[in-house]
């Protein structure tokens, strides 16, 4: 009896998980690391064949002159010729054309000295070149003949060619970094379901058997008892799994809701990724479906896409309420599903601009709506003494899942292109909603109707009254969240994009911020519950935020990187604070009108105003470029800490006066 | 074969489909100067349709007087239509968009070929909705484009262009001249070849010349005129003396040594693109009042390599992979 008692399911479950996981990621790890390392020694012999192709061109492009009977020496502009190759070829670090007599005719790059290059072997073989590794490069070098109608060849010179060696590495690290990430993701859901398959099958039946055998036992469980004896294993196994099987099919019916929270957990994520997998590239994507053609106009509807989503997203928080009280949880995450699919469908089949707003908003009501059912399915699931460990996981699933979309969704559309990327898109949406049809219950929210009696209006307004609400919505929440999505969803992938970032480097870069929160914020949350800081986990939290922004000093390009490293660290300490003291702030309104709806006015002051970051983005890139854009939102928001540093600080201070 | 003459020759070429059982078509043409380039390749053109045409061709040898009797005889044979060649001819049978109508012919169709600069020469005013019985292929390329080629070779810092003021053409190709400098801040400096009773002379060329080497130009251009022409050899030498870099809109200017280079249409398929309006009209295919007026859509850059190597000016090797060099 001691014995069984001190069985820990749960602790066997997780051993076994991490067991698994750390065997895969290993592998996979070493897997990964190992066709880098072979890449790496391959890929300068592939890419100079490659590039062979691309000189010869350049080579008959030099001859043509001689052929017509010019002299080499006396044509003009040859290195522009040989500039423009290289622009189209980064992997190419400098061409040099030295004419029969040893001279320099034309170079591109930084190019080693003529007698450097003299001493490189010219390769004979066409088709196997004669790579040398030699002045940080990886040179080869052919003979340019001209041929003319009248004298025949002409011999000309020698054309060098230098592959560079950090493009070499850079090509092999981010596709290092490519298939690292998708492991990292792929692992990620593995152990989700993992999880999953470990609950359904062994510590759901485990618990429910062990209830059962504590508990008075019924007539019935008697019967079967003295039936089956503990001697047949057999028979136990049986009974076992079918409660096992009952309980994953229903688990909010019989199952712990910490278990069950797993479920809505991973719904989350899919939907989360799903939805993310487009962020990082819908301003590229716009800016070549909103072309040249609309004029002055243009630069004001590159921004509607991202401003739609956001303004639709952040609408339905506005129906919140009258949304989450209609229907139950499983079919609003249908539906939810059902919109986003189409908006993801619709983007995949247009390259106009009004279907393509319309994709948006579908998308953005999908996520808008999702956003609201799963995350008070959360809160709800959680008894109410464990709302923060339910927070925190919502939270931390939602930027893992942001986090994952965003990178997979980079790599993808470099990959496959825009148009198969939504589809991709889908998988995950499709698989969430199918998750929510069959596992979710009937589970909904009920009405209070004792707060129903103040109407939506006046409780807003009560809500607004209080200043130190209205202050922490409008100094920190809406200059955070308007930082946030200029930077993360309009300036960051823009910028990143006109300094030559491969779109999976983009997603990479945009899904650091994602990562960090993900990582971040639950521990953050603990500190921060344990020592009742959340007023200065808010002000610390907004000044790194806004103070992220001076790394661009250092470097515009790695300095938006770090802008975004210093959000997801600053925002990860002032986003759950937030929440957690709005109740605090605003605790007579709470128990006015209720908590939802003082969180549903939070949400929507918060998001609402947020459709006009890409609006704002733009008018400030034009004035200021794009490092100016990113310094203003920033000093808005440092501003704005301060202001309501001192607002907190006097309101303090009169309540030491009044107490 | 069709000369320079006058002559009527019959062009059909599918009798196994019944077509030599109709009523030939007959197509009147005025040439200015002669069978050109441009006519060979209509005539071939005409040739392959299955229309069966009889060409009626007379040449005006650059004579107003004998274009008017032309006109009179076209006016009393009644063709199907009437293909004219150049802007000297095409006024003298259509006459100015608003000109009477007595001394030349508006109920018969008229299809021009090599008409530089059509609403500049007067014959209409929109190339699109030009509402006469009239339609036709511009031969020039744009002065724009021209400009580009000589700042191609880095010299359209401070550009001469001397013309022939006689023609409408010449004075249009100015005017665009004039605006496109003015847009991308090139300076023009711009000399007529024509004396004071209105006759374009080589004095005056050779005078113009001399004051745009005066003037220290980078660039000579020729915008296209027919005077320049016959004239090739003794501009050649006067500009390899001056060592001036010269550009020209015609072809025959390149070709025979005064210029280096210059971007022209394909003469033969100016030609074949007036011969496919001209089946167009003629099949019953197109109402001409809705056929527009057009140009080719691609160009040649024409470079002469001699001429380059005696002024030591050499194209760009971009610009070479694009050029024809003669």
């Amino acid at each position: 009896m001691n014995k069984f008692s001190q069985f820990a399911p749960e602790r066997i479950t997780r051993r076994l998980l991490w067991f698994i996981v750390s065997i895969i990621t290993i592998a996979g790890l070493s897997v990964t690391l190992t066709t880098a390392y072979i890449q790496y020694q391959a890929l300068p012999q592939i890419v100079a064949k490659v590039e062979l192709t691309t000189i010869n061109k350049l080579i008959q492009q030099l001859t043509i002159g001689v052929r017509y009977g010019f002299e080499i020496s006396k044509l003009r502009e040859i290195n522009y010729l040989l500039d423009e190759v290289r622009r189209d070829h980064e992997e190419i670090g400098y061409i040099t054309l030295i004419d029969k007599s040893g001279k320099v005719l034309a170079l591109s790059g930084n190019s080693p000295s003529a007698d450097e290059l003299k001493t490189l072997q010219i390769s004979i073989d066409a088709f196997d070149i004669d790579l040398q590794d030699k002045y940080n490069f990886r040179n080869f070098g052919l003979s340019v003949v001209a041929q003319n109608d009248t004298v025949g060849q002409i011999y000309i010179g020698q054309i060098y060619v230098g592959i560079n060696d950090n493009w070499i590495l850079r090509l092999v690290i981010n596709r290092f970094l490519d298939v690292a990430t998708v492991l990292v993701v792929v692992g990620m859901i593995s152990t989700e379901l993992l999880m999953l398959l470990l609950d359904f099958s062994i510590l759901a039946p485990i618990r429910a058997f062990s209830d059962w055998r504590k508990s008075t036992m019924s007539t019935e469980n008697a019967r079967i008892f003295t039936q089956i004896g503990f001697s047949d294993l057999r028979s136990i196994l049986m009974v076992v799994g079918n409660i096992g099987y009952r309980n994953a099919l229903s688990p909010e019916a019989s199952m712990p809701w910490d278990l069950v929270l797993r479920y809505i957990r991973f719904s989350l994520f899919l939907f989360i990724f799903g939805d993310s997998i487009c962020i990082s590239f819908i301003p590229l994507l716009s800016s070549l479906i909103i072309g040249p053609e609309f004029g002055s106009y243009r630069s004001l509807l590159l921004t509607t896409p991202v401003a739609m989503y956001t303004l639709i997203f952040a609408s339905v928080q506005l129906f919140a309420v009258s949304i989450l009280y209609k229907f139950n949880h499983k079919t609003l995450l249908i539906f939810s599903a059902i919109l986003s699919i189409s908006g993801y469908l619709l983007s995949a089949t247009t390259n106009s601009l009004a279907p393509f707003l319309i994709a948006r908003s579908l998308n953005g009501a999908g996520l808008g709506l999702a956003f609201l059912t799963l995350q008070t399915a959360i809160l709800s699931t959680a008894p109410v003494n464990k709302r923060t460990t339910a927070a925190a996981t919502f939270t931390s699933t939602y930027f893992l899942g942001t986090f994952s979309g965003i990178v997979i969704g980079g790599i993808a559309s470099q990959e496959i292109g825009y148009e198969y990327t939504f589809i991709l898109a889908i998988i995950p949406m499709a698989v969430s909603a199918l998750f929510g049809l069959i596992f979710f219950g009937s589970s909904r929210e009920i009405k209070n109707h004792h707060q129903e009696s103040v109407t939506q209006t006046r409780s807003s307004a009560l809500i607004i009254k209080n200043i130190k609400f209205s202050s922490l919505v409008g100094l920190c929440a809406i200059p955070n969240r308007m930082f946030n999505t200029a930077l993360l969803y309009y300036l960051a992938p823009l910028f990143l994009g006109s300094v030559n970032f491969t779109k999976s480097e983009i997603g990479r870069a945009v899904s650091l911020y994602g990562l960090i929160m993900a990582l971040f914020a639950p521990i953050a949350a603990i500190y921060v519950d344990k020592w009742r800081k959340h007023e200065l986990s808010v002000i610390l939290g907004s000044l790194i935020c806004a103070l992220g922004a001076l790394t661009l000093v250092v470097s515009p390009t790695y300095g938006v990187i770090g802008s975004i490293v210093c959000m997801g660290i600053g925002q990860a300490l002032s986003v759950p604070s937030q929440i957690a003291l709005v109740p605090e702030i605003a605790s007579t309104e709470v128990k006015l009108v209720g908590l939802a709806r003082v969180m549903s006015l939070f949400r929507l002051g918060e998001r609402l105003p947020a459709f006009l970051a890409p609006l704002g983005a733009q008018f400030l890139i034009g004035v200021f470029g794009y490092s100016g854009a990113i310094n203003s939102f920033s000093a808005w928001l440092f501003v704005s800490t301060v202001l309501l540093y001192f607002v907190l600080k006097a309101s303090h201070a009169r309540m030491h006066r009044n107490p | 074969m069709v000369g320079s003459g006058s002559g009527i020759i019959g062009l059909m070429t599918n009798l196994g489909k019944g077509m030599a059982a109709e009523t030939p078509k007959r197509v009147f043409v005025v040439h200015w100067r002669g069978q050109t380039t441009v006519s060979d390749g209509l005539f071939e053109y005409l040739k392959q349709s299955s229309i069966h045409i009889d060409l009626i061709v007379r040449d005006a040898a650059q004579d107003s007087e004998r274009l008017k009797k032309i006109v009179e005889e076209a006016k009393q044979l009644r063709p199907d239509l009437i293909y004219t060649f150049g802007t000297e001819a095409t006024l003298g049978v259509v006459g100015l968009l608003r000109a009477g109508r007595v001394n030349f012919i508006d109920d018969i169709p008229v299809v021009f070929a090599a008409v530089g600069d059509p609403i500049a020469s007067g014959i209409v005013a929109d190339l699109v909705n030009h509402g006469r019985n009239i339609t036709g292929v511009i031969h020039l390329p744009p002065e724009q484009a021209q400009l580009e080629i000589i700042k191609d070779y880095g010299a359209a810092g401070h550009i001469g262009v001397l013309y022939n003021s006689a023609e409408s053409y010449g004075r249009g190709a100015v005017k665009e001249i004039k605006a496109v400098a003015l847009k991308s801040g090139l300076t023009v400096d711009v000399e007529s070849c024509v004396d004071e009773n209105n006759q374009p002379s080589l004095a005056k060329t050779f005078e113009a010349i001399k004051k745009f080497k005066q003037l220290s130009v980078t660039a000579l251009y020729l915008p296209s005129t027919s005077f320049f022409i016959p004239h090739a050899q003794d501009l050649n030498q006067m500009i390899l003396d001056l060592q001036l870099p010269t550009f020209a809109a015609n072809e025959q200017i390149i070709r025979r040594g005064p210029a280096l280079a210059g971007l022209i249409s394909s003469l033969d398929q100016v030609g074949r693109f007036a011969g496919l309006k001209i089946i167009q009209i003629l099949s019953g295919a197109a109402n001409i009042r809705e056929i527009p007026i057009e140009r080719l859509s691609n160009f040649v850059v024409l470079i002469n390599r001699e001429t380059s190597e005696k002024l030591n000016i050499f194209p760009t090797v971009k610009l070479l992979r694009y050029a024809d060099v003669v």
